[in-house]
C-alpha cells in the first residue's frame, strides 16, 4: 500500500480517472531493497530514465557546448541556429535538473540505509522529493521528443455526420458548437468557412471551421477521428437510446489566405495537375447572362482529391478558399504517408493512435465522456460539450501521445 | 428552360418564407438557399428580405439589389444603367494581374499606363491598377452614369491616379484628351449581335441591364484596329464569339504594317467560350511580353518581326 502510493504521485486528474498512467517501457524501476537488519521496508522505488534517452540527452548537451564555443568565438548565428540554440539550452537545463534530483534521491537512499539516526528525516525528504523528480523527468522526456512538423500551424476542422441520420447531423452540430466554445474559451480567433445545414433546420450536413491561432493544430490534432454519441435523441419517440457517430478531420493550415499567397501556391502546381471546374450551364456566357452561381470545384489529378466551394459571391474568392482546403488536405496526406513509411521502416508493432476508428464516446445517460485511445474518462458531459473542459480531455491525450512517441523514439534508437 | 415543378416550389416555401420566389432566377434549391443567405447578410439597410425576394422574382439582378459585386479583391458598386461585371471578365482580368504583377516589366522604373475603354463600373481598370503598384490609368465611357459610378468605385476601393473621360470613342477619334502613350489597353465593348439578342440573352439581362453596353456588331473592334493600335503597346478586348476574334486577327494579318509588328492571341474562359482577343507590339518589350503572356492564352498569329527574330536566334 505504502509503495503503490509512492509509485503514482499526484497523477490523477481532478474528477478524472487515469487508467493507464505510466508506460512500463519508458522507465526502469529500481529494485526494492530491504534493510536486512531492521527488516522494515523503506521507500526506494522511483523510476530512472532509460539509458538510451540519457545518452540522447548527453548528445544534445555536447552539441550545446559546441554551439556555445562557436558563440564565444563570435560566429554569427542566423535565426534558425538561434532557435536551435535556445531549444538545446532549455533541454540541457532540464537534463541538469534531472541529474541533480536523481543524485539527491540516491544520496537520501544511502542515508536511509546507512544512518539509522537520520532515517526518519531522510525518509520524509525522500517522499517529498519523488513527485518533483517525476515532474522533471517527464518534462525532460517531452523535450527530447521531436516536435510535430506542423505543430506551429493554425488548423482547419471539418465535421461530417456519420451513421445515425438526423441524430448524427445534430451531434455534428453539437461538436461544432463544442469546438467554437473551446476556441472562445482559449480566446482563439475562428471563422466558419462553410456550413451546410440540414434542410429541416436541425443539424449540419458538413461544416469547416478555421481556427486562425498559430499552434492550434498541435492542440487539436488528436480530435481527428470518429466521435460516438449514445443518448436518447430528440427525434426518438419511444425513449430508446441510440448510438450515432460524427467524423472530425483536422488539417494544418499551410499559409495565410490572402489572395497573393494563394496565387503563389496555384503556380507551384504543375500545369495539368489541377483541374478547375466551374459549375455552370452551357451557353454563350459573358454579357449574355448574369449568373450568381459562383461555385468552383478543384480536382487534384495525381491524388484524386476534389474540393468544391460555393459560399462566396465571387468565384475568385471561392477559388482561393478551395485552394486553402486543397493545400491543407494535400499536406495532411503527405504527412500521413511519410509517417506510415517511417513506421513501416521501423517495423514497430506500435498500434497507431491517430487513425483508430472510434476515438471517443459521449454517453449522455451516464454523463460520461471516454477517450478510447488513452482510456481517459471524465464525468461532466455538459462541461466538455460547452468547450470549457475539453482542455482536460485533450491534455490527457497529449500526455498519452507523448508516451507513445517516446516509445517509438526508444525503438528507433 | 424547363418549368419549375410545383413540388419544388412548395418545398422551398416551407424551408423559409419567400425562398420559393428566388427559384425562377436560381433554378435549383441549393442556389436559391445561397442567394437567400447573401441577401440576408448584405441587404442595404431599410430593405426587407421579403422585398428583396419579390425583386428577384421580378428578375431584378442580385447585384442591383445588393448594390455591389465582388471583383477579384475589390468590391464594385453596381447601379442600374451600368453593366454588372461578369465572372468571365473577373477571370481574365485576374489572370492578367497575376501575370503582370510578377513580370520583369515592373522591374524597371517607368510606370505602366493602363487605358480602359467602355469601362462601365470601371472594374477592369481598378483591378489592374490595384494589382499593379506602379501604374496609372485612364477610363473612357460614353455614359454619364458610368463615369459617376467609376468615381464612386475609386473612392470605395481607395484607388487613385486615374483620369476619367466621358466621350463616345466611336465618333470622336482625334481627341486630345486621350492618352498619347498606353502600355495596356483593355476593353469590354458591347458584343452581343443584334440578331441574337432576343434568342441568347436571359430575361434578367434583357429587362434590367443597359442595351447600350450589350448590343454591338464589329464597330468597336474596327475602332480598336483603326485608332488605338497606333497609341498602345498591347491590347486586351473581351469578345462574345469567335468571329470577333477572326475579324481582329484578319485586319492585322492583312495590313502590311500591322502584320509586321503585332502578334495576336486568343484566350478561352473556363466555360470553354472564346473570351479575349489580345495582342502586343514587337518592341523590345514585345519579346518579354511574348514570354510572360504564354500562360494567358494561345498566340494565334506571330508578328513577322518576331518570327524572324526567333528564326535568327535559333
Amino acid at each position: 500500500m505504502w509503495l503503490s502510493k509512492l509509485q503514482f504521485p499526484s497523477k490523477s486528474v481532478v474528477k478524472g480517472i487515469f487508467l493507464n498512467c505510466k508506460s512500463p517501457w519508458l522507465v526502469r524501476p529500481t529494485s526494492t531493497t530491504t534493510n536486512s537488519q531492521s527488516s522494515t521496508t523503506i521507500p526506494t522505488q522511483y523510476s530512472e530514465l532509460s539509458p538510451l534517452l540519457v545518452k540522447q540527452a548527453e548528445k544534445y548537451e555536447a552539441e550545446l557546448k559546441e554551439l556555445d564555443k562557436d558563440l564565444s568565438c563570435g560566429i554569427h548565428f542566423d535565426v534558425n541556429k538561434q532557435k536551435h540554440h535556445s531549444n538545446l539550452s532549455a533541454l540541457t537545463d532540464a537534463f541538469i535538473e534531472y541529474k541533480e534530483k536523481l543524485n539527491e534521491l540516491k544520496g537520501l537512499q544511502e542515508i536511509i540505509l546507512s544512518d539509522p539516526s537520520l532515517k526518519e528525516e531522510a525518509e520524509q525528504e525522500y517522499v517529498e522529493l519523488v513527485p518533483k523528480y517525476e515532474a522533471t523527468s517527464s518534462r525532460l522526456v517531452n523535450k527530447l521528443l521531436p516536435p510535430h512538423p506542423f505543430a506551429e500551424k493554425p488548423s482547419l476542422l471539418e465535421l461530417r455526420p456519420g451513421v445515425g441520420g438526423v441524430e448524427a447531423m445534430i451531434f455534428a452540430q453539437n461538436l461544432l458548437d463544442m469546438y467554437i466554445g473551446y476556441a472562445n474559451y482559449k480566446k482563439w480567433k475562428y471563422r466558419i468557412i462553410s456550413k451546410n445545414e440540414n434542410e429541416s433546420g436541425s443539424g449540419i450536413i458538413d461544416a469547416i471551421l478555421s481556427i486562425e491561432e498559430a499552434g492550434s493544430y498541435d492542440r487539436l490534432r488528436f480530435e481527428a477521428g470518429v466521435h460516438r454519441v449514445q443518448r436518447i435523441p430528440s427525434t426518438e419517440t419511444k425513449g430508446r437510446t441510440h448510438t450515432s457517430t460524427a467524423a472530425v478531420i483536422v488539417l494544418p493550415q499551410m499559409g495565410d489566405e490572402s489572395s497573393k499567397s494563394i496565387d503563389a501556391y496555384e503556380r507551384t502546381f504543375k500545369p495539368g495537375e489541377i483541374r478547375i471546374d466551374i459549375m455552370r450551364a452551357s451557353g454563350k456566357g459573358g454579357q449574355h447572362v448574369n449568373t450568381t452561381d459562383s461555385a468552383v470545384r478543384l480536382t487534384h489529378i495525381p491524388s484524386g482529391i476534389v474540393v468544391s466551394m460555393q459560399d462566396e459571391r465571387s468565384q475568385h474568392k471561392n477559388k482561393a478558399k478551395a485552394f486553402t482546403i486543397l493545400r491543407a488536405r494535400l499536406a495532411e496526406k503527405e504527412r500521413l504517408e511519410k509517417e506510415e513509411k517511417e513506421r513501416k521502416a521501423r517495423k514497430s508493432q506500435v498500434s497507431s493512435t491517430n487513425r483508430s476508428d472510434k476515438i471517443r464516446t459521449y454517453n449522455f445517460p451516464q454523463n460520461r465522456i471516454t477517450d478510447h485511445r488513452c482510456g481517459f474518462t471524465l464525468l461532466d458531459l455538459p462541461g466538455v460539450l460547452s468547450g470549457e473542459r475539453l482542455d482536460e480531455v485533450i491534455e490527457a491525450m497529449t500526455k498519452h501521445d507523448n508516451t507513445e512517441r517516446a516509445k517509438e523514439l526508444l525503438e528507433s534508437n | 428552360m424547363p418549368r419549375i415543378s410545383t413540388s419544388l416550389i412548395r418545398k422551398a416555401s416551407r424551408i423559409r418564407p419567400g425562398l420559393h420566389l428566388l427559384l425562377p432566377e436560381c433554378r435549383t434549391l441549393e442556389q436559391a438557399k445561397l442567394e437567400y443567405k447573401w441577401l440576408a447578410e448584405e441587404l442595404p439597410p431599410g430593405r426587407s428580405i421579403r422585398w428583396a425576394c419579390f425583386q428577384r422574382y421580378n428578375h431584378v439582378p442580385l447585384q442591383y439589389i445588393l448594390r455591389s459585386q465582388p471583383f477579384g479583391p475589390l468590391e464594385i458598386v453596381c447601379k442600374p444603367g451600368v453593366l454588372i461585371p461578369r465572372w468571365e471578365t473577373e477571370e481574365w482580368v485576374m489572370d492578367l494581374v497575376k501575370i503582370l504583377s510578377n513580370s520583369a516589366l515592373l522591374s524597371n522604373n517607368d510606370p505602366l499606363h493602363i487605358c480602359d475603354t467602355f469601362t462601365g463600373t470601371g472594374c477592369i481598370a481598378l483591378a489592374l491598377s490595384h494589382g499593379i503598384p506602379n501604374s496609372s490609368f485612364t477610363v473612357i465611357d460614353v455614359s454619364r452614369k458610368a463615369i459617376e459610378l467609376v468615381k464612386e468605385n475609386m473612392l470605395k476601393n481607395k484607388v487613385s491616379k486615374g483620369k476619367l473621360i466621358q466621350r463616345n470613342i466611336l465618333s470622336s477619334n482625334g481627341c486630345n484628351e486621350y492618352p498619347s502613350h498606353i502600355d495596356i489597353l483593355t476593353g469590354n465593348p458591347p458584343y452581343i449581335r443584334k440578331r441574337h439578342f432576343i434568342r441568347d440573352v436571359t430575361t434578367s439581362v434583357k429587362l434590367f441591364e443597359p442595351r447600350l453596353a450589350l448590343i454591338g456588331e464589329l464597330e468597336c473592334y474596327e475602332n480598336l484596329v483603326d485608332h488605338w493600335l497606333s497609341k498602345t503597346n498591347s491590347f486586351f478586348y473581351e469578345i462574345g464569339d469567335f468571329d470577333q476574334f477572326s475579324y481582329v486577327q484578319n485586319r492585322i494579318k492583312d495590313d502590311s504594317n500591322l502584320s509586321r509588328i503585332w502578334s495576336v492571341g486568343l484566350k478561352y474562359d473556363s466555360n470553354g467560350n472564346p473570351r479575349v482577343v489580345y495582342g502586343f507590339k514587337a518592341t523590345p518589350k514585345g519579346s518579354i511580353l511574348l514570354q510572360i503572356l504564354e500562360p494567358f492564352g494561345t498566340i494565334k498569329y506571330l508578328a513577322t518581326a518576331l518570327s524572324r527574330h526567333k528564326a535568327n536566334s535559333k
